[in-house]
């Protein structure tokens, strides 16, 4: 009789071949029908956690999130929500934005030899190299980005295929778009920032659960809410216009792009979207949705579950925000006021009832309707932003601005949200003035300005070139005017005159700066586009 | 005389020259000041100060701690803030206690947070 010889010591059957070959059942024969061996591996550190555990990892493998921007925020986001296996990832950005040198010290996503790629292919590719196992897929980010397309669907109707949105964008319009699709969609939404050194996170849409917002007011107890007659609503989910009824001022809003960026700082916020995007999609579906105001949802409207991660040590983000201070190395987290009685989107008396023909991007201008819209600029944005503009300066040929300034509240501050317009004889093509500036008259006719903030200037500068900030450029007028007579190199005869040329980054500031120059009657003329049209000037 | 720390972030830091805490001693409210002055005899008891509220630190703050730009912070017409601006007391959306009515005591602390939109 054949005794059966033992398995190689050195060969475990671990393979469903090899046990198949021995007679013993697949692998997957000792697993739940919805977690597959490769995923009892791949998972196996956060499946051992006992506050995870199976039951969460089925729930989020069989979920669907959709990351809108894949930028420093956004590329954190899905690198962790994709690695840690959920089921379906959608990325969106706006159609055009692809990869940029400027964008690989902070969106780590992407990487040198895809310069040049859509942001969210090159996400995407990031994600499948990581895992496999999770549904990658691209999707047209234009209805986030504010632009009403014929026959395209909303934006409500695009987020409701999804269990959470993160909010990875880059600007104030697509921040207040998404927040209304996904209050009218249903669905939670993990609402990141990051800029300088400071980092913003919460999660709106989400019914905070007693544990989430256990801290009493202090003061003097059971202060109500008050300015409105309006009863308070019982509901504890809040929207980000409950808590941000009217947008910002164009003119204090910073950007990545004008104001700078540590790549660690939305590092940690992508980061941290992942994981509050992780607890909401880890609450088993049968959770029935805590009771919200009977009236706040709009029939057919389904409501998020809530609640039930909080009950068992997972409690979402909701009703708080964390604050990051990047500077200091310090988190604070602090408790957001309830649901707004008379909120525009979330509440019974709401205004908002979809985001089709709404125009976003007027409004965050202070504009309820753009009566001449501006047209789409041509330049890529981090976030899902076509018709919306972008938070950066960016000048374009006919000197008239496609969208407000880069000026913020953060770095560096500039003095008006829109530059003057200026008639074409005040303005000079770069590529022609940098070829007569090169010359030895062209350059001892010239008196070059540059008005960039002194950190720009030292990090590249038109050599010859002297800096005025735009901030102190009028007190500096008289100054800089005695500094145009007497040039070096005048002929006999000539009138020893030097023109004053006002250079900036983008050709926005330089405008401010000639109407300030003209007025202390300095005939100063500026660059058009500014040195990111100047020929060979690095680009930053 | 109320003593209160004031934090400000999200950029605000730049508007009071890139200070993140300034400590603010809030003058008396005016209504308890303008009460009292009494003829001969023995003089009133004081009354008991009205406390200073959070309105009254916006205007103290605007006018004697903003350095540049005072309405990116507030303007003189507003009763709050600009909007975008997160103001909490003691770590509590300044909503749940009053807004601008909420009275301040020793020691507390209000923060003022722009909000951020960069990503």
């Amino acid at each position: 009789m054949m005794v059966p010889p033992d398995p190689p010591l050195a060969a475990p059957p671990s393979a469903a071949n090899g046990s198949l070959a021995l007679g013993l059942p697949p692998a997957d024969a000792y697993t739940p029908a919805n977690l597959p061996p490769e995923s009892i591996s791949r998972y196996s550190r956060q499946l051992l956690l006992p506050v995870f555990g199976p039951t969460r990892q089925i729930a989020l493998s069989s979920s669907r999130a959709l990351i809108i921007g894949c930028g420093g925020l956004g590329c954190p986001a899905a690198l962790y929500l994709g690695a840690a296996g959920v089921g379906h990832l959608a990325l969106a950005d706006r159609p055009g934005d692809v990869v940029e040198v400027t964008n690989l010290h902070r969106q780590v996503g992407h990487t040198t030899d895809r310069v040049g790629v859509e942001k969210a292919e090159s996400l995407a590719i990031a994600v499948r190299a990581i895992n496999p196992l999770v549904n990658v897929t691209v999707v047209d980010g234009s209805a986030f980005a504010g632009g009403d397309r014929p026959g395209g669907a909303t934006a409500e109707a695009l987020v409701a295929a999804y269990d959470v949105v993160l909010d990875c964008t880059d600007n104030v319009a697509a921040r207040y778009l998404i927040n209304d699709a996904c209050v009218l969609g249903g669905v939670p939404l993990v609402a990141g920032a990051a800029v300088g050194t400071d980092g913003q996170l919460t999660v709106y849409n989400w019914e905070a659960s007693a544990v989430d917002v256990a801290r009493p007011p202090t003061g003097s107890p059971a202060t109500p809410v008050v300015g409105t007659l309006l009863p308070p609503r019982k509901s504890s989910r809040v929207c980000l216009r409950c808590v941000f009824p009217v947008p910002p001022p164009p003119s204090c809003v910073g950007s990545c792009d004008t104001a700078g960026v540590l790549g660690p700082v939305p590092g940690v916020i992508g980061v941290l979207q992942a994981l509050e995007a992780i607890k909401v999609l880890a609450t088993p579906a049968a959770v029935a949705a805590a009771p919200d105001d009977p009236a706040a949802p709009a029939p057919g409207v389904p409501l998020p579950p809530s609640g039930a991660a909080a009950a068992a040590g997972l409690t979402v983000l909701a009703r708080r925000m964390l604050l990051f201070d990047g500077a200091d190395g310090a988190f604070t987290t602090v408790t957001l006021r309830p649901a707004r009685p008379d909120c525009a989107v979330c509440s019974p008396a709401r205004t908002v009832t979809s985001t089709a023909g709404v125009d976003y991007a007027a409004w965050a201008r202070g504009k309820p309707r753009a009566a001449t819209a501006a047209p789409p600029v041509a330049v890529a944005a981090e976030g899902a932003a076509a018709a919306v503009p972008r938070s950066t300066d960016v000048d374009t040929a006919s000197g008239a601005p496609a969208a407000p300034a880069g000026s913020c509240s953060v770095v560096p501050f500039q003095p008006s949200a829109l530059p003057p317009h200026l008639p074409p004889a005040w303005r000079l093509p770069a590529d022609a003035f940098a070829a007569t500036y090169f010359t030895p008259a062209g350059a001892a006719a010239t008196l070059l300005v540059d008005v960039r903030p002194a950190a720009q200037y030292q990090l590249c500068a038109v050599p010859g070139s002297v800096n005025v900030p735009v901030d102190g450029f009028a007190a500096a007028v008289p100054d800089l005017a005695t500094r145009l007579i007497g040039g070096k190199d005048a002929g006999e005869g000539a009138a020893a005159i030097r023109r004053m040329v006002i250079v900036c980054r983008r050709g926005n500031q330089s405008r401010v700066a000639v109407a300030a120059a003209r007025g202390a009657g300095v005939e100063a003329v500026d660059i058009i586009g500014g040195l990111a049209a100047w020929p060979g000037f690095p680009a930053y | 005389m109320t003593r209160v720390t004031v934090r400000f972030a999200g950029g605000l830091e730049l508007l009071v020259g890139g200070r993140k805490r300034v400590d603010v001693h809030l003058p008396p409210a005016p209504s308890a000041t303008a009460v009292g002055v009494g003829g001969g005899g023995a003089p009133p008891p004081p009354p008991a100060p009205a406390p200073a509220v959070v309105g009254d630190l916006i205007a103290h703050v605007r006018a004697e701690v903003i350095t540049e730009r005072h309405d990116a912070f507030a303007t003189a017409a507003d009763a709050g803030v600009r909007p975008g601006i997160l103001v909490l007391i003691n770590d509590v959306d300044w909503e749940l206690e009053g807004t601008t009515a909420a009275a301040l005591a020793d020691g507390d602390v209000v923060s003022f947070i722009s909000t951020l939109h960069g990503g």
